[in-house]
């Protein structure tokens, strides 16, 4: 009745479920995979924080369906670190540019997102690139300084 | 949120796509990118019983030059035509606007177009380069001009057994522009002009065509500013004029984000900064 089984990877591992087809992505890898690090803000497409990276470019994946990513790879905020931080969450820690946390899933997509194809971008491309994400602590002056700190690490 | 419940098929070639809408009809809607789609089904605005998701249909995101047009496939994403090499400037001017990089990334340009907001960015530069709609059903293929495709806010030409395959956008001006305003810069736009022109040896203008968001409902060419503006030198005094007249029938919508006298003057500021804008750019081959 309306389900499909899906097989898809996540943050490396590969997962089956049989789903419901209108399960959304976001509520997919929260509820489903127990991957709560993809927070779900506005659940309309506006406020970024459901950012993920599918198949090497990001989405919200609150505008997904479940079943749309069957045969994706996913990487989700619980994949960015090994065994020490990645070196965006590394630069967000040092400039403290979070304060509740709740938008930054969204924020290191988008960022990584960024450095991968410009990796000096100036402050109104990082403007530019990270306008589709939301904080609601203001934090938006301290996070353009973590994602030039971020740009430094990835080019050392 | 949570959607309603619905069947969702995946259709792999647009012939199985066209049985599907021929078979559901009005209880049938396409998804493409999902980037207006998705959130009127959260929202459940809209409760199809049946997605006819064309996401992992072949042969809908072809972008190539073809007996002198450019074809853009249906589910071509925003990010791919803007960046692609074949693209007129004022498109991918336009995609810009068209929302942050997660949306571009996945919308598509017939999504765009399909779903007809009356702020979207795309159609507008669509209707100033008049840019053909490829629509297909079970009765074959049937071309129909951007101007008589967007006809209302969120409806267009496309019947409910149709789907819309591809874009075709003739060769453009050498010169364009696209300036936007809303209430915050990335924000749905309050109102826009697009145009695409051509100057001649003397810096008269010898070709144009300009598309307004926030004139209407749906995006609309301004004739009477382009008749005004046709074999002048874009001065001050002839864009004002141009201005005042092309917009001298328009009924702007009025709502919480700006009223109808107030979208009229900013439209006829925009429409000489892009009139303007388009002159000082470097002219291109077409």
């Amino acid at each position: 009745m309306n389900e499909a089984e899906i097989t898809l990877t996540v943050n490396g591992q590969r997962h089956t479920r049989r789903v419901p087809m209108r399960m959304l992505l976001s509520d997919f890898l929260r509820h489903e995979l127990r991957l709560t690090g993809t927070h779900v803000g506005c659940g309309h497409g506006v406020c970024g924080a459901c950012t993920v990276e599918i198949d090497g470019a990001t989405a919200r994946s609150c505008l997904m369906l479940a079943v749309q990513a069957d045969g994706a790879a996913i990487t989700t905020v619980e994949g960015l670190a090994g065994p020490a931080l990645h070196p965006v969450q590394q630069a967000f820690h040092e400039h403290h540019a979070l304060q509740c946390g709740y938008c930054t899933p969204g924020f290191l997509a988008a960022t990584i997102e960024l450095l991968r194809e410009n990796p000096d971008p100036s402050e109104a491309e990082i403007r530019e690139a990270l306008h589709g994400n939301i904080c609601r602590c203001t934090g938006y002056v301290n996070i353009v300084h973590a994602v030039r700190r971020a740009a430094e690490l990835l080019r050392a | 949120m949570k959607p309603p419940p619905f069947l969702h098929a995946a259709p792999r070639t647009v012939a199985e796509a066209i049985d599907l809408l021929a078979e559901h009809g009005d209880a049938a809607r396409v998804l493409a990118g999902g980037q207006s789609l998705m959130p009127l089904l959260v929202m459940r605005m809209a409760r199809p019983s049946v997605l006819v998701d064309l996401n992992r249909c072949a042969g809908l995101s072809a972008i190539e030059r073809a007996d002198g047009a450019l074809r853009i496939g249906a589910m071509a994403r925003q990010i791919d035509v803007q960046r692609a090499p074949q693209t007129p400037p004022l498109l991918a001017m336009a995609l810009g606007w068209a929302g942050p990089r997660a949306v571009r990334n996945r919308g598509t340009l017939g999504g765009s177009m399909a779903h007809a907001d009356p702020s979207a960015e795309a159609p507008a530069a669509a209707l100033c380069l008049d840019a053909v709609m490829v629509l297909a059903s079970r009765q074959g293929q049937r071309l129909v001009p951007a101007a008589e495709f967007f006809h209302d806010a969120l409806v267009t030409a496309i019947a409910p057994d149709e789907m819309l395959l591809e874009i075709r956008i003739p060769p453009a001006h050498p010169r364009c522009h696209f300036v936007e305003t809303g209430v915050r810069q990335a924000d749905l736009a309050m109102a826009a002009i697009a145009t695409d022109l051509a100057l001649d040896g003397q810096g008269r203008i010898s070709a144009i065509r300009i598309a307004a968001i926030g004139a209407a409902n749906r995006p609309i060419r301004l004739p009477l500013a382009e008749q005004a503006l046709l074999g002048r030198t874009p001065t001050p005094t002839t864009l004002r004029e141009a201005a005042r007249v092309g917009l001298a029938g328009a009924e702007p919508p009025s709502d919480l984000i700006a009223s109808a006298a107030h979208r009229l003057a900013v439209l006829a500021g925009l429409l000489e900064e892009a009139v303007l804008g388009a002159c000082h750019t470097e002219a291109r081959a077409a």
